[in-house]
Parts: structure tokens; C-alpha cells; sequence
């Protein structure tokens, strides 16, 4: 996936043409930037905002799997050093 | 500076202590504590990453839009006085009208005796050790001190056009200058030079200030611009007192070359401890042996350092497009996170300064009141936990950051999700700064070579 230039067929904002890598993101900021979002955009908005809610979920178990690996990893090192 | 450190370390043993009592203090804390842990100095690097890692995972975990706002919206009015602001004002110039002439008539006739005069206790004791400490922990002072804004005041304007291309650009580079040469020239031992640099300093900014007014101190003075950054850390802004940091949520570095300056400003509190440490002192008379002068080598040294800290900060807005993903320019998402390096910048300082500021603020006083037969030097000894504080202010610089940087990804992208990852990258950055830093603090202090 290239970062630099946006594609072509980029999803991008009806209200101020600001290109998006998915259409989600794309939803997400009509919701958040533009007063005079429709009401299919507010739908929109709405079930890409559900979305990315369950995502962060699964996201928040992968943070706290982290923090614990951390927390261990470092307390194994403490142990084995002092 | 640091040789005005090294006498600090021989006076405190021969001079006699008024501190005598905060010392017995220490070394009764230490005595109770007992026998201390000794911790390699790579876990310890480890473990200040691992910190700063782990607060970012944390700050993660707070995805609730409204949460975040409400946090750095936080704050109380400050009941201010429009009367009560003028005199304080007022007073603000006059001390620092009074302090320039006290440091260019000191410098100037004043003893010779570093730790007795009034000039170099002022400005390195006071102004570069102790006025950022109230920018950065309170707010911003250095508008009502500055000298060159009161006579400035009094001086008819040219009423020209700031360059807009220039933007901080001025400011940038004479910071890098002001650090270069306090690095190389000693400027912590020689009155008469230190007088000579200030004077030119103070020509140099009041003709920007006539020409440009306001947008002078605003852009191009190297100065204001440091003082307005740390103040920008503290929790008093716009007659609000609030959490630390919270004035950087809403902060662009938008002046062209303001992102570097923000870079110039970490980079140039890390090199003052950087050429200070065994690794740097060691390596610097194998380059000189090649033949390169010593100054030529330091500058250098200072430049490519700059370069790296710059790179470094441009990769990670460069990944950080990726890792969100966004299409938004690099530049842009350079400019939006810059600010939230200053806690960084600010904790470091704190680090390097707090130790160094105590233990000769009675020295300062002395010489302040008494130009012109300063009493004889006191220096507190600091006690022995204060080492502690050193590497804790360089975490909580840290914490700061990842928290700010975390506000302003929830601010600048749509998606939360975005928002998260687009912080890998500067994360990343920061731990490793963090070591870095560490590492530095943690080192015992040499007499840099050839300084």
C-alpha cells in the first residue's frame, strides 16, 4: 500500500475532496468535519464509527496482551540481572 | 558551563556550608535507605523505554474522543486584574532592564571570580538555568523581562515587512549559534567575553525589533521563541491554569522552519550533556589529531547531530503517513506533532539544570544584590536522592509527549484506530530518545576535551 500520492479511484470527501485510504475513514470525517453532511453521510458515519468501535476492541485485548509481555519480559530480565 | 560546574564541585567542598543542614538531611535519607540496588546502566536505558513504551500502550486504551478533549480542555480561571497585570509588567521590565546592565557592567569591571560575579551568575545561574524552569513549570515570563522588548518600546519603529519566507528560520539558526558558542567559547569563565556576547546579542535583536516590531519577537528572536516554547509546556496560558502540556494540543509549528527549531531546541539541551560525557571527550581529540581545529570539530559535530535529530523526527512523520494510514502531506503531520517534542525538551532540561541551579542560587543572590562586592560564594550541596531526579524529570518530559502527541492524533485524524498507529513511528523515536538521554544523565560529567 503506498502512502505518498493517492490513487485515482481514492474514496474521498464530496465536501472538500480530501482523498482517504478506505471508505470508513473517508465516512468518519464527513461525520466529524462537516456540518451539512447528509443523511445517508450521517448513517454512514454512524456504522463506520460502530465499526471502528469493534475494532478497537480487539485492538485493546492486543494492548493489554502487550503490556503483560512487557511487564514479564522486563521483570525476567530484573530477576536474571540482580 | 561546564567548567562552571567543575568549580561548583571543588567550592562545595572548600567554602563553608550554610548548607549544612540539608546535607546532614540527605545523607541521614541515604543512611536509612540502606544498601542500594545497582542496576546496569542498559537496564536502566531499557527500563525508561520500556516506560515511555508502556505509556503509549496505556494512552491507547483512552479512545474516547470526549475523554480526551475534556482533558487538555481541563483548566480554571485565573482571576486576573488589568491594573494589577500593568504594574507587574512594569516591574518585569524593570528587573530585566536592570539585570542587562548589571550583566554588561559586571562583565565588563566586574571580579573575575566566576562564582562572584554578578554577570555570569545571572545569566547562566538565572537566565539559562532558572527562567526556563518557571517557562516551562509555570508559564511564560521572558515577554515582560526582555530587556530588548522595553527598549524597543521606547524606540520609533521602521515598520517594515517580515519577511514571510524567512519564518523561524533566524530563530533557528541563532539558537544553534547561541548553543555553539556556549559550548566553545568560555563563556562561563570569562566575564569580559560573556558581557561582549550580550551586548552584541542585545544590538542584533533591537535592530530586528525596530525593523520588524512585533513579528521580530513573534518569529525571529531566537530568545522569545525559546521562551514561548517552554511556556507553552507550563500550565498557566491565556489566564488559565492548567494541566502541563495542554497549550501544545492546539500548537502548529507553523512559521516556516519552525519544526527545526523545535528539533534545534532538544537537540541543543542534549549536546550541552553530550560533550560532557567520556564517550564524546574521548572521541574528540581523535578527530582534532587528524588536523582539525577543536571549534571546527565541535561545530560539526553540533551540525550533524542536528541533522540526525532532524532526519529522525522527518522519518517518523514520513512513516507515521503509512503506519495510519493518511494521505495528508508529511510536512503537514510534521508540523502538527512537533510541538509535542517540547515536554521532552523541558523534562531534559530539568534534568541537566535543577541540581545545578540549587546549588548556586545562594551565589546568585549574593552577586544580584551586591554587584559590585559580592559576598563571598555559598553553595549548597544538594543531597544525595537528588540524583533521582534527573532521570525521573526526563521520564515524565516523556510521559508528557506521549500523552500531547496522543491528543493531537485523536485532533488531526478522523479514525481512532488512525490515530493510534499513526503514533508508532514517533513512539518508537521517543524511546529511543529516551536512552539516549538517559544514557547521558546516567554518565559521570568530564571536562570536555580541549574547552
Amino acid at each position: 500500500m503506498s502512502a505518498e500520492s493517492p490513487p485515482e479511484d481514492a474514496p474521498r470527501c464530496p465536501h472538500c475532496d480530501a482523498p482517504f485510504h478506505t471508505e470508513r475513514l473517508r465516512d468518519l470525517h464527513v461525520g466529524y468535519e462537516h456540518d451539512g453532511a447528509s443523511e445517508a453521510e450521517r448513517e454512514a458515519f454512524e456504522a463506520a464509527y460502530r465499526a471502528e468501535t469493534d475494532d478497537i476492541r480487539r485492538f485493546r485485548l492486543k494492548v493489554i496482551g502487550a503490556l503483560v509481555l512487557l511487564y514479564f519480559g522486563l521483570l525476567f530480565v530484573y530477576v536474571g540481572v540482580t | 558551563m561546564q567548567r562552571l560546574r567543575r568549580r561548583v564541585a571543588i567550592a562545595g567542598t572548600l567554602v563553608p556550608l550554610l548548607a549544612g543542614r540539608a546535607l546532614a538531611h540527605g545523607g541521614g535519607l541515604r543512611s536509612e535507605a540502606g544498601e542500594a540496588l545497582s542496576v546496569p546502566t542498559w537496564l536502566v536505558l531499557l527500563t525508561g523505554g520500556a516506560v515511555v513504551g508502556a505509556s503509549f500502550l496505556l494512552a491507547s486504551l483512552a479512545t474516547d474522543r470526549a475523554l480526551v478533549r475534556a482533558v487538555h480542555e481541563w483548566g480554571v480561571a485565573v482571576p486576573t486584574n488589568r491594573r494589577v497585570g500593568r504594574v507587574l509588567w512594569a516591574l518585569g521590565s524593570l528587573v530585566g532592564l536592570l539585570a542587562v546592565c548589571a550583566v554588561v557592567l559586571s562583565g565588563l569591571f566586574g571580579p573575575p571570580n566566576q562564582l562572584r560575579n554578578a554577570a555570569i551568575l545571572l545569566v547562566w545561574v538565572g537566565w539559562w538555568a532558572g527562567l526556563p524552569m518557571v517557562a516551562y513549570l509555570l508559564g511564560d515570563p521572558w515577554p515582560a523581562l526582555n530587556p530588548v522588548r522595553t527598549l524597543a518600546d521606547v524606540l520609533p519603529g521602521a515598520g517594515l515587512e517580515y519577511p514571510e519566507a524567512l519564518g523561524a528560520w533566524p530563530a533557528t539558526v541563532g539558537l544553534l549559534a547561541l548553543i555553539w558558542l556556549e559550548v566553545v567559547m568560555p563563556l562561563a569563565s570569562n566575564p569580559r567575553l560573556l558581557a561582549l556576547v550580550v551586548t552584541c546579542y542585545v544590538i542584533v535583536a533591537l535592530a530586528g525589533a525596530v525593523a520588524f516590531g512585533e513579528s521580530w519577537f513573534r518569529r525571529a528572536d531566537p530568545v522569545e521563541r525559546v521562551f514561548r516554547s517552554y511556556g507553552k509546556v507550563g500550565s498557566l496560558s491565556r489566564g488559565r491554569l492548567h494541566l502541563p502540556g495542554s497549550a501544545l494540543v492546539d500548537e502548529r509549528a507553523r512559521d516556516p522552519g519552525a519544526v527545526a527549531f523545535v528539533v534545534a531546541l532538544l537537540w541543543g539541551t542534549t549536546y550541552d550533556g553530550l560533550v560532557g560525557t567520556e564517550l564524546v571527550a574521548g572521541a574528540i581529540p581523535s578527530v582534532v589529531a587528524l588536523g582539525v581545529p577543536p571549534r571546527v570539530v565541535y561545530g560539526l559535530a553540533f551540525l550533524a547531530g542536528f541533522g540526525v535529530f532532524l532526519g529522525a523526527f522527518s522519518l517518523a512523520a514520513r512513516l507515521a503517513r503509512r503506519s495510519a494510514p493518511t494521505y495528508e502531506p508529511a510536512e503537514r503531520v510534521a508540523r502538527r506533532f512537533a510541538p509535542a517534542l517540547l515536554p521532552i525538551a523541558a523534562g531534559y532540561h530539568l534534568a541537566h539544570y535543577l541540581a545545578y541551579f540549587l546549588s548556586l542560587l545562594p551565589a546568585l543572590g549574593g552577586a544580584a544584590l551586591m554587584p559590585w562586592a559580592p559576598p563571598d560564594p555559598t553553595v549548597l550541596v544538594v543531597p544525595g536522592w537528588f540524583s533521582a531526579v534527573g532521570p525521573l524529570a526526563v521520564l515524565v518530559g516523556h510521559l508528557l509527549a506521549v500523552w500531547v502527541a496522543h491528543a493531537v492524533a485523536f485532533d488531526f485524524f478522523p479514525g481512532r484506530l488512525q490515530a493510534i498507529r499513526s503514533q508508532y513511528p514517533l513512539t518508537a523515536v521517543m524511546v529511543l530518545y529516551t536512552a539516549v538521554s538517559l544514557w547521558v544523565i546516567t554518565q559521570p560529567e568530564v571536562t570536555p576535551a580541549y574547552l
